[in-house]
């Protein structure tokens, strides 16, 4: 490749090969929607300097510095905050590379940094632009590449929240480009002299078809899918749905809460193991801002306190000190939290110090670098009795509820966008009742009792549809996130101040006293502010209690009929939900929609290789996968009609193998030249038989040897390909 | 599979004695025999136009007949004339040299159209009409006719019309070196010609003639024969492509080589192998200059390129 000049010699190899990078970035555009990735940008450059670099003559010796260069500069770009290629920086990269090039090879790919990723997948990057060099100007096919495109945009945006419509308007613009240009190659090649005149005109006229084509296609009414979504099928033939064990996949506890809806996979990785007496919820943070598709929080950096406290519940609250050994597995995404059920204020370790940070208002707690996940924690918390009669004297829709300013600030918020009638909904559910506990249990029951819960065939909302809104009255159904998200939002609707919080369910105890939690247990919930109480953990999934956090003191159940038909907790029922239910709560458990760290997930990149190398090889191999199909077809020929069939595919796969028969070549002409290329007599002798059925009168039967020499003929051509 | 007519092997064999190295030939003439066709051939003098015919004669025990086309040649030279016989007093017919089964009409460029067309007239219609008489012409009747290439002088061109009426133009040519070589030890003690021994009786021939229309044509070849006609009509430099009684000769002269293939039907081959001699001296060049044979036979080639063989049908394959 190094001295080579063609793309030079032939510039309109300039233009196919321009379309094979668009082509590729196509394939980098959806990377943000489905991984952490926010350097699409530096993929982009990254690949267009490849391109460039592959298109210019040069030595090898040269143009290996400039790769390495270029991929060390934009890893320097996304990951390093040392000045560039100074000591500090040499070192952090050398111990990088020593620690993961170890992890590499001893096949811990689940634990590679996302540097380290990133590293693979540009190096992927390189053997892309590289490839599509050789394409575009030895091969001379492009139209491969596109396919693959095609198909790529198209699973993404079937099996991925990636919206594909523009993608794929792009690659249809792109194909036909690519199509009038080879048109116009073959043509110049037909007709020498053809003017700048005659080049103009046809680049019009092509111009306008795609730009005409392009048009139809973007304002034309478009067909809804004409099939149901293929992923629940595709799990269920895949037996995808349970017990699935890969690590590391796109579910469990993740940190992007932006964009929810889809439905979601389980996965059964042990993510930590808790000692604790009395099993609750593992709270890891509140979310406050609802944007109309998901949760975002604010960043507040003035909130974060060192070795701080949560503070959940007010003084009035009554609570019980009480303590949790928890340890993560190496599998946890985001073992750099800390969960704790109820209120947090401490967390020690015996094999070493623990240095965190608290967000007094999220409740994150975040350990600071340094700190070696498979360590043992001692965490302290309190944990609250709430007090019924306290919280309904908190009045509803007359009389000032008391809420501090800074609660109602913020815990109030709905996007301006919200449709009327969520709003109305909470009002009608929520019209008879006059304290503020009656009201939240309203909404929390009608949730509870008029939804279904599912999770499969999950609907996104669309551009501009409200989440909740979509889940309240279209789908009707779904799980954690989407009741959770509901309540916070009806709530807030009718001026109760509510949070999303996400964390765990308590999980399966393995042991005595020990709990095994897996991404599957990940999940949602509410919690609604109560003045002289604090933030009540509310549970509007169907399903599930978080009777832990409910601790009744006060309470009189007959003085509260509204209660009657919610579960009430009690031991028996905790069983059954950790045998009997445990399918259900963890089929509820995806909170967030992604993966916690940046970079690029490995998964992606080994299905994105897998797919490449497949296509790869399939393109290779195609004859022989043909050949071999055939053989197995027609293994037995013994009616006429089977020969002709026989025979008519023989033609196919001839002229698919290149021994293409010119039109105005008869059968004989034709098979006598293929056979003095194979040497041998058989596609004569099939082709006379076949002439005798086809131009003849009588429909004689097939004679003896027609399966030898069809199946000779058959291996001749497979090996003239192997050749 | 398929084995070639035995009797018309032996003919052709029988011929090729005679005629050295040119069986493609002599098959041809066979073909136009047995399609009831007539040949025209054209080349340069001695390259043993006239052998062939008469071997043709001899192998298949035919009257042969022969006519020397002159300037001066009238009509009536052709075709016979009447006679007052003064002892019976009437009018008597002596038959022309056309009434013979196979004629070879030599130099028919050499007379003047009229003598032209009375031959041409007999080649249609298998008959003669001579002062008000019809008379049959023998079966089989195959006329043989041979032309000095154009650019000879004192020549009358056949018009297209007559030419029309020819199933093949065919170019003889000159011997290769062996075969020549082969030719003259061959004569040197004798002319194997009169070696030559029937191999058919001309019932026979008349017979195969009849059973040379049975030949099964497919719907797709007849298909592939149109079209290939009608691609002559779009052809570039033509005035005018090859008619229907074109293609009505391209079929015919297709079931007549399947005939001679021992085949029972015709295959696109055949009237691929046949589409230069059926239809390159049919088409009308649109230049003030004739054509020769190989241009024609170049843009035949042109045509056969341009056509499609049908090699499969939707409804075919059940």
């Amino acid at each position: 490749m190094s001295r080579d000049t063609s793309l030079f010699r032939h510039p309109h190899l300039a233009v196919l090969y321009v379309l094979g990078f668009l082509l590729l970035a196509e394939w980098l555009f959806p990377l943000p929607q489905f991984t952490d990735t926010g350097y699409v940008l530096v993929f982009l450059m990254l690949a267009g300097f490849f391109f460039i670099l592959s298109a210019i003559p040069m030595s090898t010796w040269l143009r290996l510095p400039l790769v390495v260069l270029a991929i060390l500069v934009s890893l320097d770009v996304i990951f390093f905050t040392e000045t560039f290629m100074s000591v500090a920086w040499w070192q952090t990269f050398m111990s990088e590379a020593v620690s993961q090039g170890n992890l590499l090879l001893t096949g811990e790919w689940q634990t590679l940094s996302p540097m380290f990723r990133t590293l693979l997948f540009m190096i992927m990057l390189m053997l892309m632009s590289f490839l599509i060099y050789y394409w575009v100007i030895y091969v001379k096919r492009i139209l491969f590449f596109f396919a693959c495109s095609v198909i790529y945009v198209a699973i993404l945006d079937t099996f991925t929240m990636y919206e594909g419509s523009w993608a794929m308007i792009r690659l249809v613009v792109i194909g036909f480009v690519l199509l009038a240009y080879l048109k116009l190659s073959r043509l110049s090649t037909v007709y020498a002299n053809i003017s700048w005149r005659d080049w103009t005109r046809w680049s019009i006229g092509t111009t306008l078809v795609i730009f005409v084509a392009g048009s139809v296609a973007f304002f034309g009414p478009k067909f809804s899918p004409q099939w149901p979504n293929p992923v629940p099928y595709i799990q269920a033939a895949g037996g995808f749905g349970e017990g699935y064990s890969t690590e590391n996949r796109r579910i469990g506890y993740g940190e992007h809460d932006d964009r929810l809806g889809g439905g979601f996979e389980l996965d059964e990785s042990p993510v930590m193991y808790a000692e604790v007496e009395d099993p609750g919820y593992w709270r890891g943070e509140a979310k406050h801002i609802y944007t109309g598709h998901g949760w975002e929080s604010e960043q507040h950096g003035e909130a974060v306190e060192e070795q701080g406290e949560l503070n959940l519940y007010e003084e009035q609250t009554d609570v019980e000190e009480n303590e949790a050994t928890l340890r993560y597995t190496p599998y946890f995404q985001t073992r750099e939290l800390i969960f704790a059920q109820g209120e947090f204020f401490e967390a020690t370790s015996a094999e070493q110090p623990l240095n965190y940070y608290v967000d007094a208002i999220s409740g994150r707690i975040e350990m600071g670098s340094g700190y070696d996940e498979e360590v043992g924690m001692n965490l302290s918390y309190r944990e609250a009795e709430f007090s019924i009669e306290r919280m309904q004297e908190v009045p509803f829709q007359e009389g000032d509820a008391g809420d501090p300013e800074g609660i109602e600030l913020r815990y109030l918020q709905t996007p301006e966008e919200l449709p009327e009638r969520v709003t109305e909904l909470a009002a009608e559910i929520t019209s008879e009742e006059t304290d503020r506990y009656r009201a939240v249990r309203a909404v929390e029951d009608h949730l509870r009792n008029e939804y279904e819960y599912e999770t499969e065939d999950v609907p996104i909302p669309e551009e501009g549809q409200d989440y909740v809104d979509q889940f309240l009255f279209e789908s009707q159904y779904g799980y954690c996130d989407n009741f959770s998200t509901a309540m916070v939002v009806m709530l807030r609707s009718q001026d109760i101040p509510a949070r999303w919080v996400k964390g765990f369910t308590p999980g399966e105890e393995v042991e005595d006293g020990t709990y095994q939690i897996t991404n599957a247990n990940a999940h949602s919930w509410v919690e609604v502010y109560f003045p002289e109480v604090g933030w009540v953990p509310f549970e509007p999934t169907p399903g599930f209690n978080n009777e832990a956090n409910h601790a009744y003191t006060d309470l009189d159940l007959s003085d509260s009929p509204d209660l009657d038909d919610r579960d009430v907790p009690d031991p028996l029922e905790d069983e059954q939900l950790d045998e009997g239910d445990t399918n259900e709560e963890e089929e509820s458990a995806a909170v967030g929609s992604s993966n916690a760290d940046g970079g690029l997930s490995p998964v992606l990149i080994g299905l994105i290789s897998v797919m490449l190398l497949g296509g790869i090889i399939v393109f290779f191999l195609r004859e022989r996968i043909i050949i071999n199909w055939m053989k197995r077809k027609h293994q037995d020929i013994q009616s006429t009609e089977q020969f002709q069939r026989a025979y008519l595919s023989l033609l196919w796969l001839l002229r698919f193998t290149g021994f293409k028969r010119n039109k105005y070549e008869t059968l004989s002409e034709y098979a006598n030249r293929i056979d003095q290329r194979l040497d041998n007599e058989n596609f004569t002798r099939l082709t006379r038989q076949y002439e005798d059925l086809y131009y003849g009168k009588e429909r004689s039967s097939i004679t003896d040897g027609t399966n030898e020499q069809y199946h000779q003929l058959l291996r001749d051509v497979h090996s003239r390909i192997a050749r | 599979m398929t084995q070639p007519n035995l009797q018309i092997q032996q003919v052709i064999e029988a011929v090729e004695q005679v005629v050295i190295g040119k069986r493609e030939t002599i098959k041809l003439a066979v073909i136009a025999l047995l399609a009831k066709g007539h040949v025209l051939i054209e080349d340069v003098p001695g390259v043993g136009k006239t052998m062939l015919v008469r071997a043709i004669s001899k192998v298949t025990n035919a009257e042969f007949r022969r006519i020397q086309f002159t300037p001066d040649l009238l009509p009536s030279d052709v075709t016979g004339v009447s006679i007052y016989n003064q002892d019976q007093q009437t009018f008597e017919f002596r038959a022309g040299p056309i009434m013979g089964n196979i004629v070879l009409a030599d130099e028919i460029n050499r007379s003047s159209p009229k003598t032209q067309s009375a031959l041409l007239e007999a080649l249609e219609e298998g008959k003669v009409t001579i002062d008000g008489e019809t008379h049959q012409l023998q079966d089989p009747f195959f006329v043989m006719a041979t032309q000095n290439p154009i650019e000879h002088g004192g020549t009358y061109p056949l018009p297209e019309a007559q030419l029309d009426r020819f199933l093949f133009r065919i170019k003889m040519g000159y011997p290769t070196e062996a075969d020549e070589l082969e030719l003259l030890s061959m004569i040197e003690h004798g002319h194997p010609i009169d070696q030559v021994q029937p191999v058919i009786h001309v019932d026979d021939l008349v017979l195969m003639q009849k059973e040379v229309p049975a030949v099964y044509v497919d719907g797709a070849v007849k298909q592939y024969i149109v079209s290939l006609v009608r691609e002559t009509r779009q052809l570039e430099g033509v005035e005018l492509g090859v008619s229907p009684r074109g293609a009505i000769a391209l079929m015919r002269a297709s079931q007549a080589l399947a005939y001679v293939e021992g085949r029972s039907y015709v295959l696109p081959d055949d009237v691929k192998y046949l589409a230069p001699h059926v239809l390159g001296h049919r088409l009308v060049i649109d230049t003030d200059l004739l054509s020769t044979q190989s241009e024609d036979a170049e843009k035949i080639d042109r045509v056969l390129r341009k056509v499609s063989v049908p090699t499969a049908s939707k409804d075919f394959v059940r």
